[in-house]
């Protein structure tokens, strides 16, 4: 018999090499495009558990993304670390702790006002960033210098290319997507992932069967934020420079959602929508640099308005397992007060 | 030394209060009958502003009681224009989407609505020196303040004023709390659904309108100006409560005073303050400050 999900390993098998050697035949440019996409895809990923199957939609992610971003940039700044594995261990742990402990607070909410407290704290973290220029460079941000990967033992810098014209974060990115990849995927076919969505149907049932909402909930938003951090070293290493608009609500944030809405809550479909996402805004910043808003926002629109369940549509297709994660209904309201 | 701090912070506190209870009342009248949290309600109060911007430089012999009628006319018209355009999308269909999936939807759409705005007036900043020299300055505790500060404070609180009139006296306005407390009962009841949904969004796109105008003298004006406003007012609709009208003034004037204060003592949580704020009355009750249950 056809089985569907050996068949997704396959491709996901497929994409990774793919994506591992496409930098011997493709331009720098696109090998940029396509980590900046990847960079998208890893913070999306961490959302699916939470607001896919949990059903809690964060804007947190933007703000977790600057902190470590920050973190990096600061502790380069002011403790002139240059030397990318000793940047990595607080540049995670310190979202994660921050996270932790904001999710105490947050997960008091549900429903809209989860994803308005989350909105709230991110615009927070841009604010105290934009206010304390001193520290922080205020609009003109942190330059990111080409750190090497270990100092002293490999000294490879993370902007010199490696294999052609393919740099060392590019790779990086590629190993760090594959990683989450994986995770996630057995996160979603994890009890926890069950309990999740228990809990996203009818929370208190689920808590008749011994579910606990706020451990589940919570491990399911410091995973977003690992994530979300992961994507803001990656960003930073690859950008070269950081800016606090990185946590304002219209920055990544509200890109990082956007992306798993079109995604439909999926790990194929938020690959598929990162990769169309970054593609759409770079041609339409490059064609109408004015009006690339426009462009961005209508096709958005559209997409949004002919097609709730995201751009899935066209992945109809594919596996059972991932009818089984699409969760957020958008059919009826049930905006409970 | 002691007064002049005060009476910049009352002032200050006044002035902001005013504005943020126009675009905010708006804001929460729309949600609470709609059901729909607009971001991209901060575009009416945009187009507002800029109306202002037009008017007032096409040349007209400007007087007192004129460009008080510019401004009225420039909020009116601006709400108008973005009520018409928006209205069948907001009513036909995302009333009966998901609160999480409209903030998207009406993120695009503010997206779309700012780009035509900068296809319209252009990405340059403008200053609207018009109004401040008609109405000269006063002194008070030996600072001195345009008189157009006061003329604000008032015109916005007699508006607040006859939209809180509107709502509690008048039949329309009845109906529109009725829909808003229960959308079901209030239908069942024979209240037309269409015609309240529509006129609670025109009632609250046109606060939001007269706002931008009445604030367009006191701001440069460009390209996404309005976002701040927006986000201050989401601050005063989550912290009175969704759809709560009652008290949304005494939320404005809290969130007006503690950035007033932390201008004058900590400028650099002026903007922090109020999303903290928001994330610790989120917590505590999320309900809001005036919510019920």
């Amino acid at each position: 018999m056809f089985s569907p999900r050996r068949y997704e390993s396959f491709i996901y098998i497929f994409f990774t090499l793919l994506l591992l050697f496409l930098p011997l035949a493709v331009p720098k440019w696109i090998e940029f495009l396509i980590t900046i996409a990847l960079i998208y895809t890893i913070a999306v990923l961490g959302l699916i558990p939470l607001s896919g199957l949990g059903g809690l939609m964060s804007f947190g992610n933007g703000a977790f993304l600057t902190l470590s971003a920050y973190t990096i940039g600061l502790l380069i700044r002011y403790l002139k670390i240059d030397s990318l594995a000793l940047l990595v261990i607080p540049a995670i742990l310190i979202p994660i702790i921050i996270a932790w402990i904001f999710s105490l607070l947050a997960l008091r909410t549900r429903y809209i006002f989860f994803a308005l407290i989350t909105l709230a704290f991110t615009m927070l973290i841009y604010t105290l960033l934009l206010k304390f220029y001193v520290y922080t460079g205020g609009t003109d941000g942190l330059r990111i210098p080409n750190i090497a990967l270990i100092k002293g033992i490999l000294d490879l810098k993370v902007r010199d290319p490696v294999l052609g014209n393919a740099y060392a974060g590019y790779y990086i990115t590629v190993i760090t997507f594959v990683i989450i990849l994986f995770i996630t995927q057995r996160i979603l076919n994890s009890p926890f992932a069950l309990g999740l969505a228990a809990l996203r149907d009818n929370e208190r049932r689920a808590k008749d069967l011994g579910i606990n909402p706020s451990i589940l909930y919570s491990y399911a938003f410091v995973y977003s934020a690992l994530t979300a951090s992961l994507s803001g070293i990656l960003y930073a290493i690859s950008v070269g420079h950081i800016d606090p608009g990185l946590a304002h609500w219209t920055g990544p944030s509200a890109k990082i959602v956007f992306i798993a809405t079109l995604g439909g809550f999926t790990i194929p479909g938020s690959i598929l929508a990162a990769f169309i996402y970054t593609v759409l805004e770079s041609y339409a910043l490059k064609y109408l640099s004015y009006y690339w808003q426009f462009i961005v926002g209508s096709i958005l629109l559209l997409i949004l308005l002919t097609s709730p369940k995201g751009l899935l549509v066209l992945l109809e297709s594919l596996p059972k397992q991932i009818s089984r994660t699409q969760f957020l209904t958008y059919s009826k309201k049930s905006h409970s007060k | 030394m002691a007064i002049e701090v005060a009476t910049i912070i009352v002032i200050n506190t006044l002035l902001y209060t005013a504005i943020l209870t126009l675009v905010a009342l708006g804001l929460n009248i729309v949600l609470g009958v709609l059901k729909i949290l607009n971001q991209a309600h901060g575009i009416a109060m945009a187009l507002g502003a800029y109306l202002v911007l037009t008017l007032t430089s096409l040349g007209l012999p400007l007087s007192r009681p004129l460009i008080v009628i510019v401004l009225l006319l420039a909020g009116l018209l601006g709400g108008i224009l973005f009520a018409s355009v928006t209205a069948i999308l907001m009513i036909r269909k995302l009333i009966y989407y998901e609160a999480i999936y409209v903030l998207l939807v009406t993120y695009s759409i503010m997206l779309i609505a700012e780009d035509i705005i900068k296809f319209i007036w252009g990405a340059r900043s403008y200053v609207i020196g018009e109004v401040y020299p008609l109405f000269g300055t006063v002194s008070i505790a030996g600072i001195s303040y345009p008189v157009y500060y006061f003329i604000l404070i008032i015109a916005a609180s007699i508006i607040t004023a006859l939209t809180y009139i509107f709502i509690d006296y008048t039949p329309l306005g009845k109906m529109i709390r009725a829909v808003a407390s229960d959308r079901e009962t209030a239908m069942a009841l024979g209240v037309r659904g269409d015609m309240i949904y529509f006129s609670a969004y025109i009632v609250g796109c046109l606060l939001a309108g007269i706002g931008g105008a009445l604030t367009a003298p006191l701001l440069t004006l460009q390209p996404g100006f309005s976002l701040e406003f927006l986000l201050m007012a989401f601050i005063v609709v989550v912290l009175t409560g969704l759809g709560e009208i009652k008290g949304l003034p005494i939320t404005a004037f809290i969130i007006s005073l503690m950035r007033a204060v932390a201008v004058k003592f900590v400028p650099e949580l002026e903007m922090a303050i109020p999303f903290l704020a928001m994330l610790i009355g989120l917590a505590l009750r999320p309900q809001g400050l005036f919510g019920r249950g």
